[in-house]
């Protein structure tokens, strides 16, 4: 099993954007999202993207990955998204489509896939590795992280986009809410090769009593901790909980990178 | 830890039949499912025909009963292996694009309308597990026309990390207005029953089903072992949300990792299970991807596409067609590519119309591609350590 760390966060939620460099609150409210927030970089396509995307394409674009080349992909970079609504903002859309006298809208139907934001992000950043989106309710996004980094720590790729993302406004829900989280986990060896400094480091470890962090938004909470530099504070700094459907009783503790882990790794 | 994981229990609900045996058969008749259209009114879509479910599948409309269905099938009819499942820590994958479809389009319409909320593919997972009494990990994949492949590479993740000893997935879509009106939208359509990677091809049609796989990393003596996952391969095209690529390299990459992870190369596998939906620019992608991996048409090994029987069934395709590749194993015979009259594809691949018997068929390679890009491989061997 390989140690994994996080080295760059992303967040575009109701209190703003941002990572683990820079933060911008909304002025008032939650604005509709348009590129030029998120990059200098021109995207066109965004304009087009439906809600689920716009929020995963901008949460990703927080990570700053170094621009690949042109041509050149990313096939040992893997993609996860975790989602609890999914497509259904679109869905709900793409059915009065419909109904209306144009008829069905093929750009809607196009977005009516969950798996359409990690195509939109792969093609963006050249990301040829494998893909899922994982679906567990509103642990979805925390089943995303956990995937990740198992998949990073099980050898198969060298490094792992997670991605917890819901957006569903009013249209399709009682509840509307928009947010998407991004961490990019990987491999601690090649990061230190590499000479990069991680954000924390990430290990699984039996459940410690009365350590675990419940909350609602886990991976809220885990972005503030890592754009407060929370993750690089002597010993551990957050122990988060497996999500429930998976039956597993560990914790994955988030813990600075430079001091010696207090978690087993596995 | 070995990749290889055991299938120890398989059944299907499709247009064909009920039964993984009834559904051979009925392959082997070269009977099609793909028929006029009953339950969705005829001249309103691009086509008016659909694999809609068997007669036999009675009162198992929708995505839950269908799950369900087919679920107590497996667990009733995989013996040992089956009674172990209900004792044992056994969980559920449940591939689907749109889960329980038609509450959707009721939400939609009726906004507060009074629905169970499978909707939500992991609403539904959760359902299933709950009432087939499967009380380990649960989780939803949806992946699009991948989501077959990747949820039994998820449970079998699930199974080498030792969450459960013993996982079910479950590849489960049903039609509805939403698919017919969205994939007629795109024009994806063919008029008439498909024709995969045939010269006139001119669209897809569509199809509804479910299927059930029964997984263990450790299968006990008296298991009937149907067969094995070697291995697998992932991979996004980044080039487009909805088209295949038009080289083919994320499918090639997918499989290349496939045979790589299954420690195999090219000339070991004896058939392939293409996705072939018969759309022009799938099969052109496949057929460049194909014969990208496995060179030219003397050494190409067999190759067809079981959407001329069932339709294209979505998120349920990688598990309902992996339970065929399992009974051309067990009956060793490559099924013929139905619908296919005169190949038109861009590579000579080896597709046989009529089906055709080997010697030795112990290895199959499956591929299945989605929107989003993503393309998914998965290695079968017929012959258990």
């Amino acid at each position: 099993m390989r140690r994994t760390v996080i080295t760059a966060c992303g967040c575009v939620d109701e209190g703003g954007f941002g990572n683990a460099r820079s933060w911008t609150r909304w002025p008032g409210g939650v604005p509709r999202l348009r590129w030029r927030m998120f990059s200098d970089q021109p995207f066109d396509r965004f304009g087009r993207l439906d809600l689920l995307c716009k929020y995963a394409v901008a949460a990703v674009e927080m990570l700053e990955l170094p621009p690949s080349t042109e041509g050149e992909s990313r096939p040992d970079l893997a993609l996860l998204l975790g989602s609890d609504n999914g497509s259904l903002d679109t869905d709900v859309k793409f059915v009065r489509s419909m109904h209306e006298p144009g008829g069905a809208s093929p750009t809607l139907f196009s977005y009516t896939l969950p798996s359409t934001a990690l195509g939109e992000i792969a093609i963006r950043h050249h990301i040829t590795g494998p893909g899922a989106c994982v679906m567990a309710g509103p642990e979805s996004g925390l089943l995303a992280l956990w995937e990740g980094m198992a998949w990073v720590a099980e050898g198969d790729v060298g490094g792992c986009i997670c991605v917890g993302c819901d957006a569903v406004s009013a249209s399709a829900a009682d509840a509307p809410s928009a947010h998407a989280y991004a961490f990019l986990v990987a491999d601690e060896a090649a990061v230190a090769t590499q000479g990069n400094a991680p954000l924390a480091r990430l290990a699984l470890s039996p459940a410690p009593d009365g350590k675990i962090d419940q909350t609602q938004r886990p991976l809220r909470q885990l972005f503030r901790l890592l754009a407060s530099g929370g993750g690089k504070a002597p010993g551990a700094a957050l122990y988060l909980p497996a999500p429930a459907t998976l039956n597993v009783l560990q914790v994955m503790t988030v813990s600075n990178p430079n001091g010696r882990s207090d978690g087993r790794t596995g | 830890m070995s990749r290889r994981c055991a299938i120890v229990g398989m059944d299907i609900i499709a247009a064909l039949g009920v039964g993984a045996e009834a559904v051979w058969s009925e392959m082997m008749r070269k009977s099609c499912g793909i028929r006029p259209l009953t339950r969705f009114p005829r001249g309103k879509y691009a086509t008016d025909f659909a694999a809609e479910l068997s007669p036999e599948a009675e009162g198992m409309s929708g995505a839950y009963a269908l799950a369900v269905g087919v679920g107590r099938r497996l667990l009733d009819g995989s013996a040992g292996a089956a009674a172990r499942a209900r004792t044992a820590r056994t969980g559920l994958v449940l591939a689907t694009t749109k889960a329980e479809i038609r509450e959707i389009e009721r939400l939609a319409l009726e906004p507060g309308a009074d629905v169970t909320g499978r909707h939500n593919p992991y609403v539904l997972a959760r359902d299933v597990a709950k009432e087939l009494g499967l009380a380990g990990p649960v989780m939803a994949v949806s992946n699009a026309c991948s989501s077959g492949l990747i949820a039994i590479v998820q449970a079998i993740r699930l199974l080498r990390r030792g969450a459960a000893d013993m996982m079910v997935v479950i590849g489960v879509d049903v039609l509805a207005d939403f698919i017919l009106a969205g994939f007629s939208a795109l024009n994806a359509l063919s008029p008439r029953p498909c024709r995969p990677y045939d010269a006139g091809r001119d669209g897809l049609s569509l199809g509804e089903g479910a299927a059930a796989l029964l997984l263990t990393l450790a299968p006990r003596q008296a298991d009937v072992v149907l067969g094995v996952v070697a291995g697998w391969g992932i991979a996004n095209d980044a080039c487009h949300i909805t088209a295949p690529s038009r080289t083919g390299d994320g499918l090639r990459a997918a499989v290349t990792r496939a045979l790589a992870a299954a420690n195999l190369s090219p000339g070991d596998i004896h058939y392939i299970n293409g996705h072939g939906t018969a759309t022009l620019y799938n099969d052109a992608m496949e057929a460049k991807a194909l014969y990208g991996v496995f060179g030219d048409g003397d050494r190409m090994p067999p190759l067809s596409s079981l959407k001329g029987y069932l339709g294209h069934t979505l998120g349920a395709a990688g598990v309902i067609e992996t339970v065929l590749c399992l009974m051309a194993m067990r009956e060793k015979t490559v099924p013929a590519c139905l619908g296919l009259e005169r190949l038109g594809v861009e590579r000579p691949l080896n597709v046989p119309r009529e089906h055709l018997p080997l010697q030795r068929l112990t290895r199959v390679l499956s591929v299945k591609c989605g929107f989003g890009g993503i393309n998914a491989a998965l290695v079968l061997d017929g012959e258990a350590e």
